[in-house]
C-alpha cells in the first residue's frame, strides 16, 4: 500500500527494517495515534529486507473500536486479534485460505479440544502433530483436569503425577501410567518451556519438611494455568485432601519447596 | 449497494425491522451490506451490544473488516433464527453462566444450522463468531467441530483437518508408545 507512505515520516519509513531486525519482530509499529480513521499503521519487511515489498497494514478505528470495548473479560486477548485480522490481510494478498483448525487462535482451539469429552480423543489429537502436543501439554489444567476430575471415582489416586494428564491417565488405566511414565521422563525434557508444571523432585525432595501446620501442606503441587491464585490452589488442595483420606495415598499432597521461601 | 439478506429470511428480517424500527447495517470485508435487527445483534453479540451502546454504530453500513460475506451471512441468518426460537430471557441467563456452566448442547435447529454448512464456512463461522462475541454461537460451532474429531485416529484428523504432520518418524514412534493407551481399544 505505497499510498499509505505519506502519512509516515520518510526517515520513520527507512528505520521499519532496522527496528523489526534489533527486536527480532515480524512486525513495527510506524505510528500509534489517531489521524481521521487511522489508528496505527504497522509494517512488515519482507524476509530480504528490500523496503520497496514492505507489506503496510493500516488499522482502522472502527476495527480497534470494538475490540477496545470488548472489555468484559480482564483476560480476552484483544491484542491477538489484532494480529490475527493482520494475519488475515496478509493471507487475502497472498490469496491464501483464510481459516483451518491450525490457523485458529489457541483459544480456539482450546475451546474446541475442551468440548472432547473422551481423554483418547485428546490423546490422538497430540499425536497429530508436534504443534498440537505442545498447545495441549501447555493448556493440560484446561483439558486434562476436568477429564480427571470426572474419572476420579473411577480409579485411586497416582503418586507421582506431574500434570493432570499424568493424573488422568493413571486413574484410566494404572498399568499404562508406568509405561507411560518412564517415555515422559525423556520426553519432557524436550519441553523445557514448559516450566509450569512442577517437577516431581520438586515434591519428594519438600516431603520431609515437617514444619509446616497440617493445613499448609494441603497445598496442591500440579498447576492450572487458568487458575493459579492462592485461593483457588487451596480449593483444589482441599478436594484432594478428601480423597487422600478416602484412598490413603499422600505423596501429592506435599507442599512445593517453594512455599517457605513465599511465607517466610 | 446491494442489500443482502439471509436466505429464506428476508421477511422476517423485515417483520423485526417493522416492529421496532431499528436494525442495524453490518458491512462485510468485500462490501456487502446484511441488516439485523438492533435487539437481536445486541443480545447475541458482545461487541455488537458494546458498538451500538457506544454509539460507534454506521447507518451506511458498520465496518466488519474481519469478516467475510459468506461468514456474516451465517451470523445474520443465526440472529434471525434465534430471534425466532428462544425467548430471550433463557438466552442471557445461559450467555451469563457461559463460563462457570458445562457446556449446553445445541438445539436441534442450531444443528441443523451448522451440519449444512461446508468446512471452509465452519471454520469463518467459528472466527466471526469469537470476533464478534457470540458466546452460543461460538458454542455450537465449537461443539460441531469437536464432533468431527471424535473417535478419529491422528491419520484420519490431519486428513479431515488438513494439518500437516511435522513430527519426525523416530517422534512418531515415541508418540505412538506413551500414548498407546489411547490408540487401543480395550
Amino acid at each position: 500500500m505505497p499510498s499509505l507512505k505519506k502519512f509516515v515520516e520518510p526517515d520513520q519509513w527507512e528505520a521499519a527494517p532496522e527496528l523489526t531486525r534489533r527486536k527480532r519482530a515480524d512486525a513495527a509499529v510506524l505510528m500509534l495515534c489517531a489521524q481521521g480513521r487511522d489508528v496505527a499503521i504497522l509494517i512488515f519487511p519482507t524476509a530480504n529486507g528490500d523496503t520497496e515489498n514492505m507489506y503496510v497494514e493500516r488499522l482502522d478505528m472502527a476495527v480497534i473500536t470494538p475490540l477496545l470495548s470488548h472489555s468484559f473479560k480482564a483476560v480476552e486477548p484483544w491484542a491477538s486479534r489484532i494480529c490475527r485480522s493482520l494475519g488475515n490481510g496478509l493471507c487475502r494478498r497472498n490469496k491464501l485460505p483464510l481459516t483451518s483448525f491450525m490457523s485458529l487462535p489457541d483459544d480456539l482451539k482450546i475451546a474446541i479440544l475442551q468440548r472432547l469429552t473422551d481423554g483418547k480423543d485428546i490423546a490422538r489429537v497430540e499425536g497429530v502433530s508436534a504443534q498440537l502436543r505442545h498447545l495441549v501439554a501447555e493448556r493440560d489444567g484446561e483439558l486434562w483436569k476436568t477429564l480427571y476430575e470426572e474419572a476420579l471415582v473411577l480409579a485411586p489416586a497416582l503418586a507421582l503425577a506431574r500434570s493432570w494428564k499424568d493424573m488422568y491417565v493413571a486413574r484410566l488405566r494404572p498399568s499404562w501410567a508406568l509405561i507411560w511414565r518412564a517415555f515422559h521422563q525423556e520426553f519432557l525434557a524436550s519441553f523445557s518451556s514448559d516450566s509450569r508444571i512442577r517437577c516431581s523432585k520438586d515434591l519428594l525432595s519438600s516431603s520431609c519438611s515437617s514444619d509446616l501446620t497440617q493445613d499448609e501442606q494441603e497445598e496442591c503441587t500440579v498447576g492450572t494455568k487458568a487458575k493459579r491464585t492462592r485461593r483457588h490452589r487451596r480449593q483444589v488442595a482441599r478436594n484432594h485432601d478428601c480423597m487422600k483420606k478416602s484412598h490413603g495415598v499422600g505423596a501429592i499432597h506435599s507442599p512445593s519447596s517453594r512455599y517457605r521461601w513465599n511465607h517466610r | 449497494m446491494e442489500v443482502d439478506k439471509g436466505k429464506g429470511e428476508a421477511e422476517e428480517t423485515r417483520k423485526v425491522a417493522e416492529a421496532d424500527r431499528d436494525t442495524v447495517t453490518l458491512k462485510s470485508s468485500d462490501g456487502k451490506l446484511f441488516e439485523v435487527s438492533k435487539e437481536a445483534a445486541a443480545r447475541l453479540s458482545t461487541v455488537l451490544a458494546g458498538m451500538i451502546a457506544g454509539g460507534s454504530i454506521d447507518d451506511n453500513g458498520t465496518d466488519l473488516k474481519q469478516i467475510g460475506s459468506e461468514a456474516l451471512e451465517n451470523v445474520v441468518d443465526y440472529c434471525n433464527k434465534h430471534a425466532n426460537s428462544i425467548p430471550s430471557a433463557a438466552l442471557i441467563s445461559s450467555s451469563i453462566s457461559f463460563n462457570t456452566a458445562p457446556f449446553k448442547e445445541p438445539e436441534e435447529w442450531e444443528r441443523k444450522f451448522v451440519d449444512r454448512l461446508s468446512h471452509d464456512a465452519l471454520f469463518d463461522l467459528v472466527e466471526a463468531a469469537n470476533f464478534l462475541g457470540m458466546e452460543r454461537l461460538l458454542d455450537v460451532t465449537c461443539h460441531k467441530i469437536s464432533e468431527m474429531m471424535k473417535g478419529k485416529s491422528p491419520d484420519q484428523i490431519r486428513e479431515v483437518f488438513n494439518i500437516k504432520n511435522d513430527y519426525t518418524k523416530e517422534e512418531l514412534e515415541e508418540i505412538r508408545q506413551e500414548l498407546a493407551w489411547a490408540f487401543y481399544d480395550d
